[in-house]
């Protein structure tokens, strides 16, 4: 078997005149969380339909599960489960009808609870599923009536029915409150547990920092990098401190801090915050405090934080390895 | 398919499509023999105060048999029309709004989607047909004379329910082509008269779906006899009667002609359908 779930060479797609994929190379191993995020029109819902089978790319090669994208007679054969972006439902149906439309035939019903011991096993009791991400009690009504948080809940369950291998999600946790962004994280991070491989595209670099093990970033139809997360964490590891400061200072004062050599960086980022990038924490702090308390600074908090993904995007977009 | 046909007819109930059609139909059913019996003579006494109701009788088919060729007359008129936009979004719908796309990566087939669409409203419209026609057959019996046998009313209702089913198939295969709704309603109208009116054009109706209109409105009697009475009972009727008298002798050899034809379409179409579906792009915006 493939070491990769998903091995994409070099994928080229136009719309018209519109290039939208030039030469997207991108690998997804067996059993990880792969974190695929971009800009707004960068080509990651192009790239997922032709991920699922049900778009096919002008070249470059697309292996997904084994299958050759372009040998496939039905995006079925695939064994993936795919949430697109904006999931349409039979809105006439309940919920509860909707799973029992997708359920395979044949498999007999294995427990969540199973699954949640670890043990590989698949759940698709319709019942367990819908209590699992929280639609228990509104099993029997119409799909129509539901809130996009409660269809992207109901979407997840449905491309669960038949047990794929392989979940390809496209921005699952986007328009959604903070709390149902959590759940589905959690429910994600579950489901891999589970033993899926899980793939999911966002723009909000916070989720993909939470769970995901690899992290690929495409912009204008290109991959710009492909890494395991703490790999694309641990490169840039300069540190930062936030500090609060119970007044504003003036420039001269910051100024004497930026001339420190253990100091690579002031940003002021109102009266009172500051942003400070150091070269190393022990040295940094030293540098912080004795400048604290050399000009009897009052301090309302200290924070040390290491560059975030966000800053990393922006820094690979702008000009980083393309 | 199991799944899919019980899918298809839950959407066919909550979604009113049977209720619009079958009570679309038995409107016709009864609205017919009422026009026949009572509005007409009426409208005609209005406009010609010297007419007395011989005269009208002689100008208009005042029995159980004209009434019901009527009724198939409005049933392809109107009928068409009402299953053509109530069923237009099928599959159009479908594509447009991308509803296929999660039970397609799920493993639903498009034969199986295709063939329970076909299957739940081919017996949709053959139970309205029916159920309208034998509604048609008893109020006009009552308001006239039962004089036609019910067995040609339902060997009428069939073909016409056959039909119904290439209109069926043409929506669908219009349908996946355009993914537009509307778009397919009207294609398929046009396609449903052209047809007929080409047909009429060249005398080649009994090599086409629009033969079964007219061997369903001649009821069982064949178009000659039709001819040799010199009924006009509507105006469809009136080409069919024109057509029957300038090709002679309709034989059961045309009927079997034109429902072969048309089982052949409509399993081209739904093919061809199933096809496109295959090899078409998903989730397009
Ligand atoms: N069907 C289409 N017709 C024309 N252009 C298209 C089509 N689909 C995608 N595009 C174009 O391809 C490019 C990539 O679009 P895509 O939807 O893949 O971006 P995305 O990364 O998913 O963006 P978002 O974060 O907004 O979802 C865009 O420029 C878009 O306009
Ligand atoms: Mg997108």
């Amino acid at each position: 078997m493939n070491e990769y779930m998903i091995d994409i060479k070099n994928l080229h797609k136009t719309f018209g005149d519109v290039h939208a994929l030039q030469g997207v190379t991108l690998q997804v191993k067996r059993g990880e969380i792969y974190g695929f995020i971009g800009k707004n029109g960068a080509g990651k819902s192009t790239t997922m339909n032709i991920m699922a089978g049900l778009s096919r790319p002008d070249s470059g090669s697309c292996i997904v599960n084994g299958h050759a994208i372009n040998t496939i007679k039905h995006p079925g054969q695939l064994s993936i489960g795919y949430l697109p972006e904006a999931p349409a439902f039979f809105g006439w149906m309940t919920a509860r009808e909707s799973l029992k439309y997708l359920k395979s035939n044949g498999k007999n019903h294995k427990s969540v609870k199973a699954a949640e011991k670890g043990s590989g096993q698949e759940m698709t009791d319709i019942d367990e599923m819908l209590s699992w991400v929280g639609l228990a009690d509104v099993a029997d009504r119409r799909v129509g009536g539901f809130s996009r948080g409660m269809k992207q809940r109901l979407g997840l369950c449905q491309i669960l029915m038949h047990e794929p291998e392989l979940l390809i999600l496209d921005e699952p946790s986007s328009a959604l409150d903070p709390e149902g962004r959590s759940d589905i994280l959690r429910l994600i991070l579950e489901l891999n547990q589970m033993g899926k491989t899980i793939i999911f595209s966002t723009h909000i670099l916070s989720d993909v920092e939470r769970i995901c093990h690899t992290v690929g970033m495409i912009a204008d139809g290109r991959m710009i990098v492909e890494k395991p997360l703490a790999e694309m964490l641990r490169q840039d590891i300069t540190p930062v401190f936030e500090l609060e400061l119970g007044s504003a200072i003036d420039a001269a004062t910051l100024a004497e801090l930026q001339r420190d050599a253990n100091v690579q960086k002031v940003d002021q980022i109102s009266e009172t915050l500051l942003s400070i990038t150091v070269n190393d924490e022990y040295s940094g702090s030293r540098s912080i405090i004795s400048w604290l308390a050399f000009h009897t600074i009052q301090l309302r908090s200290l924070k040390l934080r290491h560059i975030n993904l966000e800053e990393l995007f922006i820094q690979e977009v702008n000009g980083g390895r393309s | 398919m199991k799944k899919d046909i019980r899918k298809e007819f839950l959407f066919s109930i909550r979604n009113s499509r049977f209720l619009i059609i079958a009570a679309a139909f038995m409107f016709l059913g009864l609205l017919t023999p009422l026009m026949l019996k009572v509005i007409l003579p009426m409208v005609f006494s209005s406009q010609f105060p010297g007419m007395d109701e011989e005269m009208i009788a002689q100008m208009i088919d005042m029995s159980q048999f004209g009434s019901l060729q009527g009724f198939f007359g409005d049933l392809y008129e109107m009928g068409t029309v009402i299953v053509a936009f109530s069923l237009c979004g099928l599959v159009a719908q479908e594509l447009k709004d991308n509803t296929l796309v999660i039970p397609l990566c799920s493993g639903k087939r498009f034969s199986d989607i295709v063939l329970s669409k076909m299957i739940v409203f081919s017996l949709v419209m053959t139970i309205s047909t029916i159920a309208s026609a034998s509604v048609s057959y008893l109020y006009s019996g009552l308001l006239f004379d039962f004089e036609v046998k019910y067995a040609s009313i339902l060997q009428s209702s069939l073909l016409h329910s056959l039909y119904l089913i290439f209109i069926l198939a043409c929506l669908i295969l219009v349908g996946s082509l355009t993914s537009k709704p509307i778009a397919t309603g009207l294609t398929t109208l046009i396609i449903s008269y052209g047809i007929h009116g080409i047909g009429s054009l060249l005398a080649i109706n009994k090599w086409l779906p629009s033969g079964l209109i007219i061997q369903a409105q001649t009821l069982g009697k064949g178009l000659s006899d039709i001819a040799n009475q010199g009924v006009v009972a509507s105006e469809s009727t009136g080409t069919a009667v024109i057509e029957g008298i300038s090709s002679g002798k309709i034989s059961n050899s045309s009927l079997a002609l034109s429902v072969t034809m048309t089982a052949v379409l409509i399993i081209t179409f739904t093919a061809l359908s199933i096809l496109r579906l295959r090899t078409m792009e998903h989730n397009r915006r």
